[in-house]
């Protein structure tokens, strides 16, 4: 009497789940047959490299350069341009180019490619991608850095002339993350890729993995190392680093503490240091807000900043500690700044006293590790030594994407944060938000950083740049504005087996040429 | 039976509008802007226009309300603001495995805790009955994560028993299948059957010194017929009371669990579009987790009229 009711209100309410979920229960059939992409990759084949990141990429679309997308950028698309890690604009999709006279132009030939759809890829795919890019629509990452193209034409299927505004010394650098689209392909770019580099996406199961294959028709397929390349997702550390320690995947693409602390001595596995991608941390200074206007203030900080303790012990050694915006294996990096930034408390006190500032309360913006990592140890350290300069410290921490709200609109007093760019040419940070000279985040202008920085971008001689940024290193230094203090090489940890595993200036991994030996 | 089934689902719909609202007004008045994060860190302010624009969050909020209700109602989950995916692909792939995780911690939940309840409520202030108290006071206090790494780092990586993390679909095989749910079903199980055994321990205690239960023992029936009917059938209504909270605290996503073993379910899922501030996904996942505990107390009201005849009989007049 009772089970006949029960079970028809079983079969109700399985009815009324379907009615109201009936596209999430047909996307469970299309799981049914797309299954063997969920399941855990099996990991036989000889030629396949295994990595595991903490985070779903947000699409594919290759203008978002969000820290999971780094994972495929370069797998998936190709650009103009390279960067050797000489820091030297190398060939890719552009064979050779020319620059013209007044440098104001650059003509690149474009060699035979395809995209992955089987489309020849022409000097138009090349104009539309740039266009893409500058379309404040498409909200490309990089279009704040492109204000110096001016045009970009197409002198035939093979031919691409970019116009500039100005010399843009950085200008190789930014085309080496330009990445080409297939605008043919670019309406389903949410799940499917739509370039033409060396690896073709297969498969993608959100929360799971994805799996790109290698694109036999791609212009350097000999160059090409993995057959395939599986990218699990895997949230935790700690899961990450025992996925590592069973073999079950051959790199650990994003390592927090945790992971490495567990795989600081484990077996069968190693943990290498990428030199050319620093993640550079600093604590930018609001000079809108008094007394943070007063500069002999500001070097009483940076002089009360601990780099090589905060080195030591927030970044276990993975880092170096400096006080310009670019690591030591840079070409513009200038040996003599890094002398003008030592830890020195008794001198900090003096220059407060100079200062003529008595003691003040001060917030620093802090924010989780998976956005600012190390920026909550590193404010516990600052806020002792602050301590002995009358300087009361209160610390804020606040989860990404509120973290990015108040940086982008400068609400802060101090900020500890990071980029990674600083691997490319100086024209990428220096510029922008980051530093200023004009627009900056820490509100910092003056008429002799700005003079500086203009004169940064009217040169392309080397000599002649790397004495123009050892000065506005020296001015940064000296003015204290923004603080870098450490720069963190990035640690990946891997397989012992596991070989060449490289990133470019911008911290997006090469996958290329991994080899992996089991 | 049916007409109180309709009911109950017609009681639904007031509850899930509102809680749609609350969800809608909530994520809205919440920090962070999907689109300053999507248009990346050093995006200016009319990049960051253009692309809030393009996601319809311009808009005023009843707008942009009576759009998602509107879509809703005709099935249509949106689609993700970050990556462009249609919100009903990206829950439909998580739906599964959070079904197949919730039922097995339920179903090992119910039976670790229904075995150690039934034993320690029958033989009250036993040895058994104070181990039984001891190990369920430790599996309450124990985080679940703690108990996840904790047998991660010994059948995962000591002693390569089972895969330390991910999840092996049935269709792929049973065994591998079975292996890759033991951990995060035996986490969740070691923090929730605790619950269970405390609830029906004290239900059972209770019930032995009710009256029926001595007349019972006065007519001269055996132990155990006295035990299996008398008692635990009548202890276990405030069990299924806390099995149903359980059942839908688990369809909701037992979101620390799905991270520590990458399980790739409703409560990961969740976490990442917090992170993201992907409006339509959070959206969209909180009211299937309201849903689920609508249909999670539907089942147990069902439940309560099997155990019990007088609720049955009083439904029916």
């Amino acid at each position: 009497m009772f089970s006949k009711p029960a079970i028809g209100g079983a079969l109700v309410i399985a009815a009324l789940f379907g009615a109201t979920l009936p596209q999430a229960v047909q996307a469970q059939a299309v799981q049914a047959q797309a299954v063997s992409a969920q399941a855990v990759p099996a990991k036989d084949a000889a030629k396949d490299l295994i990595l595991a990141q903490g985070a779903d990429p947000l699409g594919f679309n290759p203008t978002r350069f969000s820290a999971p997308n780094t994972s495929y950028l370069h797998q998936l698309y190709d650009t103009l341009v390279e960067i050797g890690p000489d820091g030297q604009p190398q060939p890719a999709l552009a064979e050779s180019w020319e620059r013209s006279p007044d440098g104001l132009s650059v003509t690149f030939k474009l060699r035979p490619a395809k995209f992955h759809s089987g489309r020849p890829l022409t000097a138009q795919d090349v104009v539309y991608s740039v266009r893409y890019h500058l379309d404040p629509a498409n909200a490309a990452n990089l279009l704040a850095r492109l204000s110096a193209v001016k045009g970009v034409e197409a002198l035939d299927d093979r031919t691409v002339k970019l116009t500039l505004s100005s010399l843009a010394p950085g200008l190789y650098d930014l085309l080496s993350a330009l990445f080409i689209l297939d605008e043919k392909a670019v309406a389903n770019i949410a799940q499917q890729d739509a370039g033409s580099g060396p690896f073709v996406l297969k498969s993608w199961t959100p929360g799971v993995s994805y799996t790109m294959e290698r694109f036999a028709d791609h212009w350097s397929n000999d160059k090409t190392k993995p057959d395939r390349i599986t990218v699990r997702i895997v949230p935790d550390d700690a899961a990450g680093a025992a996925l590592l320690q069973t073999r079950a995947v051959d790199v650990l693409y994003t390592a927090g503490p945790l992971a490495l602390a567990q795989l600081k001595d484990a077996a069968g596995t190693k943990i290498e240091r990428i030199k050319r991608a620093p993640r550079t941390h600093y604590l930018a200074l609001n000079t809108s807000r008094p007394p943070l206007d007063n500069k002999l203030v500001r070097q009483a900080i940076s002089h009360a900043l601990n780099r090589d303790m905060i080195t030591s012990v927030v970044y276990n050694d993975f880092a170096s500690p400096s006080c310009q915006p670019w690591a030591e294996s840079h070409w513009a990096y200038a040996p003599a700044v890094d002398t003008l930034c030592g830890y020195d408390l008794e001198k900090a006190k003096r220059l407060m006293k100079e200062s003529g500032v008595g003691p003040f309360t001060m917030t620093v913006n802090t924010s989780t590790d998976s956005y600012a990592p190390g920026s909550v140890d590193t404010a516990q350290i600052l806020k002792e030594d602050l301590a002995a300069l009358g300087i009361t410290l209160n610390i804020a921490t606040y989860e990404p994407a509120k973290a990015r709200e108040l940086i982008l609109n400068a609400n802060f007093d101090m900020l500890l944060h990071n980029y990674i760019e600083g691997g490319n040419d100086p024209q990428f940070i220096i510029p922008s938000a980051i530093y200023g000279p004009t627009k900056g985040r820490t509100k910092f202008t003056s008429p002799a950083f700005e003079a500086i920085v203009d004169k940064a971008g009217k040169t392309l001689d080397l000599n002649e740049r790397k004495a123009i940024y050892a000065d506005i290193s020296k001015l940064i230094a000296d003015e204290a504005f923004m603080l870098p203090f450490a720069h963190e090489f990035r640690p990946i940890p891997m397989a012992d087996g596991v070989k060449n595993f490289a990133m470019d200036g911008s911290g997006f991994s090469l996958l290329q040429q991994v080899e992996v030996a089991r | 039976m049916l007409g109180f089934v309709l009911k109950r689902l017609l009681q639904a719909i007031p509850v899930l509008l509102i809680t749609s609202l609350l969800i809608f007004v909530g994520m809205r008045l919440s920090p962070g802007d999907p689109a300053a994060m999507l248009a990346g860190n050093d995006a200016s302010a009319e990049t960051i226009a253009a692309v809030r624009s393009r996601l319809g969050l311009d808009q005023s909020y009843a707008t942009q309300y009576l759009k998602w209700l509107g879509a809703l109602l005709t099935g249509d989950l949106g689609r993700s603001m970050v990556s462009g995916l249609p919100v009903s692909r990206i829950v439909g792939e998580r739906i599964a495995p959070t079904l197949e995780l919730a039922t097995g911690g339920l179903v090992a939940s119910l039976l670790l805790g229904g075995v150690l309840g039934t034993l320690a409520g029958l033989q009250p202030n036993s040895l058994l009955d104070r181990m039984v108290s001891a190990v369920a006071a430790l599996g309450l206090a124990a985080p679940m994560f703690w108990t996840g790494m904790l047998l991660v780092a010994v059948f995962g990586v000591a002693l390569k028993w089972l895969p330390p993390a991910g999840r092996v679909p049935f269709s792929q095989g049973l065994g591998a299948a079975l292996a890759s749910l033991a951990m995060p079903v035996a986490t969740l199980a070691i923090a929730n059957a605790p619950v269970i055994m405390r609830f029906l321990r004290d239900s059972i205690q209770e019930t032995r010194r009710a009256d029926y239960v001595r007349a019972a023992h006065a007519k001269g029936l055996s132990k155990t017929v006295v035990a299996r009917d008398y008692i635990v059938r009548n202890s276990l209504i405030p069990t299924v009371t806390a099995a149903g909270i359980l059942l839908g605290n688990l369809i909701g996503g037992a979101a620390l669990v799905e991270i520590v073993f990458s399980w790739p379910g409703m409560g990961s899922l969740l976490v990442s579009a917090m992170g993201n501030r992907d409006y339509s996904v959070i959206q969209a996942v909180l009211l299937i987790a309201v849903f689920g505990f609508v249909f999670a107390n539907l089942i147990v009201d069902l439940l309560y009229g099997l155990l019990n005849p007088r609720i049955r009989h009083a439904d029916q007049h």
